[in-house]
C-alpha cells in the first residue's frame, strides 16, 4: 500500500512538471547567427546617363541601381554621386575626395554628355579623367569606365541644339551633329587610353546601345528602361567574380 | 475530487487570465517597455511642467553621448538605451506582394477596381526614418513583435518594419508575414560638395519581422550599426554647408529606473542635466491599484470555490468515517493506534486534493489557453499586438499545493473523529 502511495505521489509530481512545462508559451523565434563579411563598396561617378536624382522612379530603375541589386544586394553598399550636368572635372573637384575616402572595391564612371555639350576640350577631358581614375583606383578598386554612345538623335540633344539652356550649356558650346560625332570618337579614344594606363576596364555601352533603340528616351531622362537594363548587363559582364555576391 | 478539480481549474484560469490581462494593460500604457522606463527627448525641459507624465518638450537640443553617459550615472538608473534615427529614402521590392491592394490605377486615377482585373503597379519609393536601438534587451524597450523575428544582434543587413511600411505596400496587418524575407533598399543622402551636391548611400537589408514600436518615429527598426553609418554619411554634409544635417544621431533615449517609486527623482535629475523627459508613472500607479483590486476579487472567487470544495471533501470523509466504523474498529482491535487511523484519513484527503488539483490545473490551463487564443484573435483583428500566452509556473504549482493543503485541513475533522472511535463500540456496531 505504501509503495502504491509513493507511486501515486511521483506520478502526480510528474504531471505537475508536465503541466508547468506546457503552460509556457512559445516565444518568438531566436535570432539567426550573424555572419558578417565586409560589404563590397560600389562608387558611381556619373552624369545624366547614370543619374538617380533626375526622376523619382530612377531610384529604382537607373542602371547603377540595377547593377547594385543584381550583383551585390545585401552584401554591398552603393555610393551614388551621379547627377545631371556633371562633368569629369566636376566629379574630380566635387566627388573624388569623398569617393576615394570610401575605399571602394568597385568604381563605375560614365560621364561624357555634359562635357560634350559644354565643349570640354579633349586634353582637359583626358586630364580630369586620368586624375579621377588614378585617385579612385589607388585602393585597388576595379574601375569600369563606360565609353560614349552616339546620341545625336536623342530628343534631349535636339532640344539642346534649339535651346542650350535646357541642358545647362551655352549656344557657343553645343556641338553640331557632325562635330558631335567627331568629339565622341575623340572622347572614346581618350577613355580607352586612360583605362589602359590605369588597368581599368572599358565598358562598351556604345556597342550595347547601338543594338537597342539607340538612346531613344523621349524625355530628359536619357535612357529607356530597356536601355538601362542593357547598360546594367554590360557593366555586370565586366565585374570580376571576386566582387560578385549574387 | 471532481469538486476540487473544478475549483482548482477555476482558480488557475482566473489567476492566469488576471495576470495576463494585467500584463497587457500595462504593456499598452508602456508600449511594451518596462514600467519604470523614462523616455528622454532631444529637447530642453519646458519650465513649469515638472511632475507631469507627458510634458510638452522645450526647444530642440542635441542629445549627446556625453549627456547620455551623465544620465547613466544618476542614482537608481539601471540602464540608458539610446535611440538613433536618420531620414532615408525607402525602396521596397518593385512588385507588390500577394494580397496587396496596390494595383494599376485607371486613367481617371480612381482606386483599384474591386473586380481585381487591374494589373499590379510598382510600389513607389518613399521617405521615412530608420530607427536604431539595441534590440538585445527587448524587455526594456517599447517594441512588440507582430510577425517574423527580430534582426540578428549587431546586424547591418537585417531589419524589422512597422505597420506604416505595410500600408505603403497596400497591405494590412493580417498580411504582415507576406513581406518577411523580402529585401528593402535604404538610401541616405548627404551633401558631398558646396552647391548642395548630393551623394546617396544605398544599402540593402532583409526584412525579418514586423513590429510596433514607440522608440522612435520611423517605419524601419534595426540595431544601431546601420543607422549610425547612415547618420555619419548624412552628418558629413555639415562640412559642405548642409546646416540641416543633424548634429547627433540620438533622437531620444530610454532611461530605466530601478523601481517605479524612483522614476520622478530620476526625471528631476534628467531635467537638471538639461533634457525633457516623459514617463507614465502616475497612470501606471493608478492603473496598478485598480488591477490589484481586480486580481484580489478574481483570486477570492477561486479561493471561495476551493473552500466550498474542501467542505465537500470534509463532508464526504465524514460520511466515509460513518460507513467505515466497523473497519476502523477492526484496525484498532488488531493494534492500530489513533494516530494510524487519523493518518489514513489524512492521506486519503490529501490524495483527493492532489489528484483533484492536478486535474483541475490541467483543465484550468486549457481554459486559459482557449481564452488567450480568442483574445489574441480579437486583438489582432483590431490591429493591436496580441497577448503573449504565458503562464508563470507558480500558478499551477500553487493551485495544486493549495488544493492539497486545503483538502488535508478539510480532512482533519473527519480523521479526528475516526481516530476517536472506540474499537469495541465500532466492532459491535
Amino acid at each position: 500500500m505504501r509503495r502504491a502511495g509513493l507511486g501515486a505521489v511521483l506520478g502526480a509530481l510528474a504531471l505537475v512538471g508536465a503541466l508547468a512545462g506546457c503552460g509556457t508559451a512559445a516565444s518568438v523565434s531566436g535570432a539567426k547567427p550573424n555572419v558578417t563579411k565586409p560589404p563590397v563598396v560600389d562608387v558611381v561617378f556619373g552624369g545624366i546617363e547614370s543619374s538617380e536624382v533626375s526622376s523619382r522612379s530612377a531610384v529604382r530603375s537607373a542602371w547603377p541601381k540595377l547593377l547594385y541589386r543584381s550583383v551585390l544586394g545585401t552584401a554591398g553598399q552603393l555610393y551614388d554621386f551621379a547627377q545631371p550636368g556633371q562633368t569629369v572635372a566636376g566629379a574630380l573637384a566635387e566627388d573624388r575626395a569623398v569617393g576615394a575616402r570610401l575605399h571602394p572595391d568597385l568604381v563605375t564612371i560614365w560621364i561624357s554628355t555634359a562635357d560634350l555639350l559644354n565643349g570640354t576640350p579633349l586634353a582637359a577631358y583626358r586630364l580630369a579623367l586620368d586624375a579621377l581614375v588614378a585617385s579612385v583606383g589607388k585602393s585597388g578598386a576595379t574601375v569600369l569606365i563606360a565609353n560614349v554612345p552616339s546620341f545625336e538623335r536623342l530628343p534631349f540633344y535636339q532640344a539642346c541644339l534649339l535651346d542650350p539652356s535646357l541642358c545647362g550649356a551655352s549656344r557657343r558650346t553645343v556641338p553640331s551633329p557632325a562635330a558631335l560625332q567627331r568629339a565622341i570618337a575623340g572622347y572614346n579614344a581618350v577613355i580607352a587610353s586612360v583605362a589602359s594606363a590605369h588597368k581599368a576596364r572599358v565598358v562598351d555601352v556604345a556597342a550595347v546601345l547601338a543594338h537597342t533603340s539607340g538612346l531613344s528616351g523621349a524625355s530628359i531622362s536619357v535612357l529607356s528602361a530597356a536601355e538601362e537594363s542593357a547598360v546594367e548587363r554590360a557593366f555586370a559582364a565586366d565585374i570580376p567574380k571576386r566582387l560578385r555576391r549574387r | 475530487m471532481v469538486s476540487v478539480a473544478l475549483a482548482a481549474s477555476l482558480l488557475t484560469a482566473l489567476v492566469a487570465v488576471a495576470t495576463t490581462a494585467r500584463t497587457r494593460v500595462l504593456d499598452q500604457i508602456t508600449h511594451g517597455g518596462p514600467l519604470s522606463s523614462i523616455s528622454v527627448s532631444a529637447a530642453a525641459p519646458s519650465p513649469g511642467q515638472g511632475g507631469l507624465d507627458n510634458p510638452t518638450p522645450g526647444h530642440a537640443k542635441a542629445l549627446t553621448g556625453a549627456a547620455l553617459a551623465q544620465m547613466g550615472r544618476i542614482a537608481h538608473v539601471t540602464a540608458v538605451i539610446p535611440v538613433l534615427q536618420d531620414r532615408v529614402i525607402v525602396v521596397p521590392p518593385a512588385a507588390p506582394p500577394s494580397g496587396s491592394r496596390l494595383c494599376l490605377a485607371p486613367p481617371d486615377n480612381e482606386s483599384c477596381h474591386p473586380s481585381g482585373t487591374a494589373s499590379p503597379v510598382a510600389v513607389p519609393a518613399f521617405d521615412d526614418s530608420i530607427v536604431g536601438i539595441n534590440l538585445s534587451d527587448r524587455s526594456s524597450i517599447p517594441v512588440s513583435l507582430l510577425a517574423g523575428t527580430y534582426p540578428s544582434p549587431r546586424s547591418t543587413t537585417e531589419l524589422d518594419v512597422t505597420l506604416s511600411y505595410l500600408s505603403h505596400l497596400g497591405l494590412g496587418q493580417q498580411q504582415a508575414s507576406e513581406i518577411v524575407g523580402t529585401d528593402v533598399e535604404i538610401g541616405a543622402f548627404s551633401v558631398v560638395a558646396r552647391g548642395f551636391r548630393i551623394g546617396l548611400r544605398w544599402t540593402t537589408a532583409e526584412i525579418v519581422g514586423v513590429v510596433t514600436q514607440q522608440a522612435g518615429s520611423g517605419g524601419l527598426l534595426t540595431y544601431p550599426g546601420l543607422v549610425r553609418a547612415d547618420f555619419a554619411w548624412t552628418a558629413a554634409g555639415r562640412a559642405f554647408g548642409d546646416s540641416d544635417a543633424p548634429k547627433s544621431p540620438y533622437v531620444a533615449a530610454l532611461v530605466q529606473a530601478d523601481q517605479l517609486s524612483h522614476v520622478q527623482g530620476v526625471r528631476n535629475a534628467i531635467a537638471a542635466i538639461g533634457y525633457s523627459s516623459s514617463a507614465p508613472q502616475d497612470v501606471i500607479v493608478s492603473v496598478e491599484k485598480y488591477l490589484h483590486v481586480i486580481e484580489i476579487i478574481l483570486t477570492a472567487i477561486g479561493a471561495v470555490a476551493l473552500v466550498i470544495a474542501a467542505l465537500g471533501i470534509a463532508n464526504a470523509l465524514l460520511a466515509s468515517v460513518r460507513e467505515r466504523r466497523r473497519e476502523i474498529g477492526v484496525m484498532k482491535a488488531i493494534g492500530a493506534r489513533d494516530f494510524d487511523v487519523m493518518r489514513t484519513f489524512l492521506i486519503e484527503a490529501g490524495f483527493l486534493g492532489l489528484v483533484g488539483g492536478l486535474l483541475g490545473v490541467a483543465l484550468g490551463i486549457g481554459v486559459f489557453l482557449g481564452i488567450g487564443s480568442i483574445a489574441n484573435g480579437y486583438l489582432i483583428a483590431q490591429g493591436l499586438p496580441g497577448v503573449p500566452i504565458t503562464l508563470a509556473w507558480q500558478i499551477p504549482v500553487g493551485a495544486v499545493l493549495g488544493a492539497t493543503v486545503i483538502s488535508v485541513l478539510a480532512g482533519a475533522v473527519p480523521a479526528g473523529r475516526a481516530a476517536r472511535v472506540a474499537a469495541r463500540q465500532a466492532v459491535e456496531a
